[in-house]
């Protein structure tokens, strides 16, 4: 399991993590999501033992992973700007993890030959970004790694490769019981693909939970009132967002779907709806309370 | 498969075999081209000794050429490459793309930095292994080996690479930027040097006697090559034909600096353990390091930059006299200081806004350090002016005036003079108010005053040396007061040994030819040196000697005339050329020492007409012209000849 506990880290008196705890547990797949500046590859260069945080802890199964080879041979991260020596090849990269990390599986690497069907011999700075891209997750997958951290993991792919690099990780989550914690704009692809979500803006993580409790916990409803009655809705539904077009009225509200409609039937709509939120829509309406909302700008 | 498996725990490391053959093999071309161009010089030998052009070797032939190296090159080469070396290996700090890879892999930083460490020193010695290697077997292949030579020369390169390796480690652990890495290697090996060069300078402007652009020598060790470089040398003596005792002195120096180097890397190791990774692209590494890099910068700002402000923008516009206004000085040093602390804070922020009000702090505090500095110096706080040593730390003292072209006085043995010389020095500090405010009156005064300018070098007993250098004014009034360092010269000059050593070369040195110049009485100069006279017989050369030397201990050597009276006897002198050996022994330089005659010298008259220098009408008509300058008063002003001149022959 990975812990952050109360993470303080700040650059030049930016607090880039102002307190951020997170939860990651063993074996599913953990999706860090914000606004850009958020702090999501902060902490995730704290995961990885880059970071030194000024306060609290950063612990994996219970110990801390800076300075601490043995844990941080559990881990391989794929950074958003992931580093290759200047002319080396995939078949040097390879060498060069293969001689730090104790678990790095020379036959998967071969079997991943045919799935990436990239040339061990081309330096990689002459290779795209998305075949970088992929030479990255060839040689980290390699390495066995129990926990995979990855920042911004698919950008740059095209979609039948993001789908081959998806599918990969799932089965080693599934067959071996990897644990991954990504960080992504992409929420459509995290939406299938996570079973934790943890929402971070300015530092701090506003709310982590399992996708499903996420998702149960807020809904959206569609109803339609008689004409020159729209109520004014009670305090206790917390309503995130409303919205309306001609006599459809729509609510964004924070509960699950029996509670919100229960009570909402009580001021008699005409037609009365219930709908699940897409993690996007999750993200955006969760981060309008925290000043993100969507600029509704004419230019 | 099973985590418990695949993961199992490993022993902690302190050496990292892949990382280390990474470094070797990503940078061979900076060792191998290094390597390649040393092999060329063991090849060059070989090819020599097998054509026979390189003549016979012998062993002391080979030690020698050994140890010139150890001496002379591999300093100054390892200095150089060490830096290279260093950045090599760490280069991955300065970029936050790779200080992540390196800081995500399952390696501790102790770790990383014996690894990167061992990696510097290998690509730092594979050279050396190379080319000592090559010589070496071709040493014994043509029977030339010399063991002790050898593990002399492996010490002074071990000891040389730990200590640069050493000292570019740490500025490497001090910076998160390449570029800034070899300039705080360089400010390391010179800052001190630098520093009190300015500093003395500044000094110099203020107070007199202070020479312009030396330090003590006292605060050298703090730049290793500087020290090094005067500590570490080939001893060479040649007592008898075919014997040559040949050592390096000064190996111990170099082996307690790799010590220091030694103790650079452990402290390189405690930072690098506390360096942050996102220091990368920072110029200064560490947060408590900012304050220090400003106001150093500031600083050395104010010694160059405020310095050379006020040489352009007051002393010749506005500056009255020799010494500097403290007030102008201080304006110019805030603004050099301003100069520097804005450009270190544009470096420290990666910005060029700077100038908002949170800087005036710093303002401040640069204004006040300016005028503190300019207030110390000018008021003499640390006592430089004032300071003349007892006559208990003084191993010899020795004395230079370039005014009437004497010296040098060397009185290493002589305490008489070593006195009367210490009292002269007292005498110049007790009127240093006079000697600051003195500026002759040309309307009034010419003729009368007479300028000297003297150099004193104190040699201590403790191995420094402290030199002093005095621009004064002499005049008839205060010659004839007792007291005044006017007449302390004057009498100096009457003292029977100095007047003899005017006519005396060095102890140890060897007299080579006399120049004798005769350019009296309208019927042409005459010039001629006894070496080309008698066409290579140095007999008339010592005759000469011989003559000057009984003149000297008869008392015929007239005392040097302070106020510079005498112009016609600068018709008819002589110039002893002679040379010294330098410590080393292997070569020497030339010097020459004028020695104007007077008609009471006249052993030495008479031995100039014997050997057929000048003929005895010149003579005559010589003196009577003397005798005629003396009954009208004729005087000259006392212009500015070097007395003491050096040469090193080519090669």
């Amino acid at each position: 399991m990975i812990e952050v506990k109360s993470v303080v880290k700040t650059f030049d008196g930016f607090a880039a993590l102002d307190g951020a705890s997170i939860t990651v547990p063993d074996g599913g797949v953990y999706g860090l999501v914000g606004p850009n500046g958020a702090g999501k590859s902060t902490i995730i260069r704290h995961l990885t033992g880059i970071y030194r945080p000024d306060s609290g802890e950063i612990l994996v199964e219970g110990a801390p992973v800076y300075e601490n080879p043995e844990k941080k041979a559990l881990i391989a991260a794929i950074p958003d700007d992931w580093f290759y020596f200047q002319s080396a090849t995939i078949r040097d990269m390879m060498k060069f993890y293969r001689g730090f990390y104790p678990a790095f599986d020379m036959a998967r690497y071969e079997k991943f030959r045919d799935v990436f069907a990239l040339s061990e011999k081309t330096p990689i700075r002459r290779m795209s970004k998305g075949m970088q891209k992929q030479a990255a997750f060839w040689l980290t997958m390699s390495c066995r790694p129990k926990y995979l951290i990855l920042d911004e993991p698919v950008d740059g792919l095209d979609p039948v490769m993001r789908r081959q690099v998806w599918s990969l990780m799932m089965s080693d989550v599934s067959e071996h019981g990897t644990t991954v914690l990504v960080s992504s704009h992409n929420l459509r692809e995290l939406e299938d693909v996570c079973d934790h979500v943890g929402i971070m803006n300015r530092g701090k993580v506003l709310l982590e939970r399992s996708l499903t409790d996420l998702q149960e916990n807020i809904v959206k409803i569609q109803a339609v009132w008689k004409p020159g009655e729209v109520p004014v809705l009670p305090r206790e539904l917390e309503v995130l967002h409303s919205s309306n077009v001609g006599r459809v009225y729509t609510y964004i509200v924070r509960g699950t779907a029996q509670t919100v409609t229960e009570k909402m039937g009580q001021f008699g709509p005409l037609m009365l709806e219930a709908l699940p939120l897409s993690l996007e829509e999750i993200f955006i309406y969760e981060l309008g309370g925290e000043h993100y909302a969507v600029k509704e700008i004419l230019l | 498969m099973s985590w418990e498996v695949s993961t199992m725990p490993s022993k902690r490391s302190f050496f990292n075999a892949t990382l280390f053959k990474k470094h070797l093999s990503r940078f061979w071309p900076l060792w191998g081209g290094v390597s390649l161009v040393g092999a060329l010089f063991p090849l060059y030998l070989l090819l020599a000794l097998i054509q026979r052009t390189a003549g016979v070797i012998e062993g002391d032939i080979f030690r020698e050429g050994l140890y010139q190296i150890s001496a002379c090159f591999v300093p100054a080469f390892t200095f150089a490459y060490a830096i290279l070396c260093v950045m090599a290996v760490w280069g991955y700090l300065y970029n936050a793309r790779s200080v992540g890879l390196m800081h995500t892999l399952p390696v501790d930083r102790t770790c990383l930095f014996l690894t990167n460490t061992l990696a510097a020193l290998a690509m730092a010695l594979i050279p050396f292994a190379v080319t000592g290697g090559l010589l070496c077997l071709i040493a014994l292949g043509w029977g030339f080996f010399d063991l002790v030579a050898v593990l002399n020369t492996v010490l002074a390169v071990l000891f040389c690479t730990l200590l640069f390796i050493g000292l570019a480690t740490l500025c490497a652990m001090l910076t998160g930027h390449t570029f800034v890495l070899p300039v705080f290697y360089l400010l390391f090996n010179f800052l001190a040097f630098l520093m009190e060069i300015l500093t003395t300078s500044l000094a110099h402007e203020f107070l007199i006697g202070v020479p312009m652009m030396e330090g003590t020598g006292r605060l050298s060790f703090l730049s290793p090559i500087v020290k090094i470089y005067n500590s570490f040398s080939v001893y060479i003596e040649r007592p008898a034909r075919g014997v040559s005792i040949i050592r390096l002195q000064g190996l111990w120096v170099v082996a307690l600096y790799a010590l220091a180097g030694l103790a650079l890397l452990a402290l390189s190791w405690l930072l690098y353990k506390r360096q942050h990774s996102e220091s990368a692209g920072d110029v200064v590494a560490f947060r408590w390091l900012r304050p220090i890099f400003r106001y150093g910068v500031a600083l050395l700002s104010a010694l160059t930059i405020g310095r050379l402000l006020y040489e352009l923008m007051w002393r010749p516009l506005f500056q009255r006299g020799d010494h500097a206004q403290a007030l102008p000085m201080a304006v110019c040093l805030f603004l050099g200081g301003l100069i520097g602390y804005y450009a270190a804070s544009m470096l420290l922020a990666k910005s060029r806004r700077v100038f908002g009000k949170k800087s005036l702090p710093g303002v401040g505090i640069v204004a006040v350090g300016a005028a503190a500095l300019c207030l110390l110096v000018s008021v003499d706080v640390f006592g430089l002016e004032r300071n003349i040593p007892e006559p208990d730390e003084i191993a010899s003292v020795s004395l230079v005036d370039r005014g009437i072209e004497s010296g040098p006085y060397s009185i290493a043995d002589d305490p008489d003079q070593a006195s009367a010389l210490l009292a002269l020095h007292r005498a110049i500090v007790d009127d240093r108010a006079y000697i600051r405010s003195y500026v002759p009156d040309w309307d009034q005064e010419e003729g009368k005053a007479f300028s000297h300018y003297l150099y004193l070098t104190y040699r201590l007993k403790d191995g420094s040396t402290l030199r002093r250098e005095y621009d004064l004014w002499l005049t008839r009034g205060r010659v004839e007061t007792a007291g005044t360092y006017d007449s302390m010269l004057a009498a100096f000059y009457q003292d029977p040994v100095v007047r003899l050593s005017d006519v005396t070369i060095p102890k140890g040195a060897e007299l080579d030819s006399i120049d004798i110049f005769c350019a009296y009485g309208g019927g042409g100069s005459i010039y001629t040196n006894t070496a080309d006279h008698a066409e290579g017989d140095d007999r008339e050369t010592r005759q000469i000697y011989a003559a000057l030397q009984k003149d000297g201990a008869e008392g015929n050597i007239p005392a040097k005339d302070v106020l510079c009276r005498s112009n016609a006897a600068r018709e008819f002198y002589l110039d002893l050329r002679y040379f010294t050996l330098n410590r080393d022994a292997d070569s020497f330089y030339y010097h020459s020492k004028t020695v104007y005659l007077a008609p009471s010298m006249t052993n030495t008259i008479e031995a100039l007409i014997e050997l057929g220098y000048v003929t005895v009408e010149y003579v005559e008509r010589w003196k009577e012209e003397l005798a005629e300058q003396e009954t009208t008063g004729t005087e000259i002003y006392g212009d500015v000849v070097y007395a003491e001149t050096s040469t090193v022959p080519a090669g």
